[in-house]
């Protein structure tokens, strides 16, 4: 198909020739030879054709902050001139080196090609990665480009940040966050309950193996796979996670409640590898409410949770989310982690829930086994000028009494300013260091 | 290879002024450039020498202006250059419609001091011109829209040569084609002039319309061939 350089060009041969035979002018006739056969050389090559594009492989479960190298090996056999590939990358990616838009020139011998770049991810969600597009141009633009795309979409999962778990395990000393009642040890005595399957390591009881499972994997180097049964008396960690659109203070992609699902997320995988029992009632949003378990399973779910979370306009739920937790609370007698921030005007309704924790739980002469993570949103964005400055002291400030009557009431009260330092630091903070 | 974009800029400048080059020529070797030249003499003796550097400044000011400035009227100024050329080319009409409409004196205006074949050559010139500066303008859009649309500058200044070296080969095929034809058909009007005067006009245009088929056809048949 020609497009209108082309027909312009024709179009010219075709009027100069009609008057230089009107005319009976040889030099006009001469001149209209030039156009057409200017055309017929350049039509006659044609635009690069038939491209093969192979991508490598992506994971599909990656976490915030994460570069994920992107190639693709391109072959074009037919044709000649340039091949435009483009890749479109989802909301919250920011492209890292390289280039999602390239261009490549086809000579006369098959091509290969490298389109490759890197991207980062900024936050979490899942996403999907459209096929690459590309297009093919002739030399001269004088026939119609060709067009196309290859391959299927790829959905990526973008998981919050998970916590240097090394770090607070090795640190040895006193937490001022008191633990579940029924704190027994990780190591307790096996259960028939099923957990998980798992890769065999050694000290495993023989017993344990799945043998039906591990035949199942037909790779050539299969590793023996074992049953994970639950343990008596395990720990309950409860999570009341704050959704309130209030604690949206921030970018789109750094706020407060960004940071609220960091530390959720870290709380999670730090308690799970501890062997906990893990549960999550989600306020201010219409409340969501996933059931305690224990396991990579739990963490997973939890996790996958997050990652499709958004806030809710209600800020008055928290003490309906008590009430609906309660029996988790009084049979369990879990410690309960409040995730939320304490600079919003209606803080005061996790005041009267932690009054209502301390009356489920507080009987027993203990601490209360009650942590509030308070998510300092005044510090997340930077001060561009002297009055920032002053309102985010005045807003610390207004907070404090906040804290300190939380305090009072037996609950510890981890203060992280997450532009400050990481999650993980602020919990060793919680550390009293022998 | 790279090069740099203001080598194609001026080649295209240099272009532009071989255009307005050949048409002054062709116009300043006309009876009718003769003509004026004297008008002017008696009204403006002073520029009188120099009105044919003055055509071709303007001619090469304005197509500067719209195809380096503008970025269009690419067509306006290759049908001006031939414009300014007409009074020469027209002097080699075989139909003499000046001598039809009883206009001599108008006629004897549109006569030239070139012959045939130079100015065949000067033709070919001002059209292959007008070609290269026709594509480079718009590989030169293409480009520029490239870098604005944020691809990767090393592949597209990549592209941006060969294309021109696309172009240049392109060119240089499309008028050794033409000059052959060109060739072919002085040398049969040669052999065959004697025989042709012979037969009847209808059949040349019958003649005509089954070279253009039969070249229709052998077109399309190659051009479906895979490269």
């Amino acid at each position: 198909m020609l497009t209108k350089y082309s027909l312009k060009f024709i179009a010219i041969f075709i009027f100069s020739l009609l008057l230089g035979l009107i005319l009976g002018n040889r030099i006009i006739i001469a001149m209209s030879l030039l156009p057409l056969s200017f055309v017929l050389v350049g039509t006659i090559l044609e635009s690069p054709d038939d491209l093969l594009i192979r991508k490598t492989w992506i994971s599909s479960r990656i976490w915030v902050g994460d570069t994920i190298d992107i190639e693709y090996e391109v072959t074009v056999k037919q044709g000649l001139g340039p091949v435009f590939l483009f890749q479109e990358l989802p909301a919250h990616f920011a492209l890292i080196e390289g280039n999602n838009f390239q261009v490549f020139w086809k000579g006369w011998h098959t091509g290969n090609y490298t389109f490759s770049y890197k991207i980062c991810c900024t936050k979490r969600g899942i996403y999907t990665f459209f096929p690459v597009k590309w297009e093919s141009n002739h030399v001269l633009k004088l026939t119609q480009p060709h067009h196309g795309d290859s391959g299927e979409s790829v959905e990526i999962q973008v998981h919050p940040k998970i916590l240097n778990i090394r770090r607070v395990k090795n640190l040895k000393g006193i937490s001022s966050v008191p633990f579940p009642v029924n704190d027994i040890a990780k190591m307790g005595v096996a259960t028939t309950d099923f957990r998980e399957i798992r890769s065999y390591v050694y000290g495993d009881p023989i017993k344990n193996i799945n043998w039906k499972a591990t035949a199942r994997v037909s790779s050539p180097e299969t590793w023996p796979l074992t049953n994970e049964y639950e343990v008596e008396g395990k720990k309950t960690v409860w999570l009341f996670l704050d959704s309130a659109g209030e604690l949206e203070i921030g970018t789109n992609i750094q706020n407060a409640f960004e940071y609220c699902i960091e530390a959720v997320n870290a709380l999670t995988y730090y308690y799970i590898n501890q062997g906990y029992r893990v549960g999550m009632y989600i306020f201010n949003g219409g409340g969501e409410l996933l059931y305690p378990d224990a396991g990579k399973k739990q963490f997973l779910k939890i996790s996958r949770h997050l990652l499709g979370l958004r806030t809710g306009m209600r800020h008055d739920e928290f003490l309906s989310a008590i009430e609906k937790s309660r029996q988790y609370i009084l049979g369990n007698t879990p410690l309960c982690v409040i995730i939320t921030g304490l600079d919003s005007n209606h803080a005061d309704t996790i005041t009267a829930g932690v009054k209502q924790l301390h009356r489920m739980l507080g009987r027993r002469r203990q601490k209360l086994p009650v942590m509030v993570v308070n998510v300092a949103g005044y510090n997340i964005m930077p001060a561009h000028r002297e009055l920032d400055e002053n309102a985010r002291v005045l807003l610390k400030l207004r907070t404090r009494p906040k804290i300190q009557e939380l305090r009072r009431l037996g609950a510890a009260v981890l203060d992280w300013s997450p532009a400050r330092e990481s999650f993980g630091t602020a919990l060793i903070r919680q550390m009293r260091v022998r | 290879m790279r090069i740099s974009n203001w080598v194609f800029q001026t080649a295209e400048v240099a272009f532009i002024a071989i255009m307005s080059v050949c048409g002054t020529v062709a116009l300043a070797s006309s009876q009718l450039f003769n003509s004026f030249q004297v008008f002017i003499k008696m009204r403006v003796p002073g520029i009188a020498p120099y009105t044919a550097l003055i055509i071709g400044a303007v001619l090469f000011t304005t197509g500067v202006f719209l195809i380096m400035v503008k970025n269009r009227g690419r067509g306006f100024f290759a049908a001006l250059v031939v414009l300014v050329a007409l009074p020469s080319i027209i002097s080699f009409d075989s139909l003499d419609l000046f001598r039809l409409l009883k206009l001599d004196s108008v006629r004897a205006q549109f006569t030239t001091k070139f012959n045939s074949a130079e100015m065949t050559a000067l033709g070919a010139v001002i059209i292959t011109c007008y070609l290269l500066i026709n594509f480079m303008s718009l590989l030169r859009k293409s480009r520029n829209d490239l870098a604005v649309q944020g691809a990767d500058l090393t592949g597209t200044d990549g592209v941006y040569f060969k294309s021109h070296l696309g172009l240049l080969a392109i060119t240089s095929i499309a008028l050794t084609i033409a000059v052959l034809i060109g060739g072919l058909a002085w040398g049969i009007e040669l052999v065959a002039h004697p025989t042709l005067t012979h037969l009847h006009w209808g059949l040349f245009v019958v003649g005509l319309v089954c070279v253009l088929l039969i070249a229709t056809c052998i077109y399309w048949l190659v051009s479906r061939r895979k490269i």
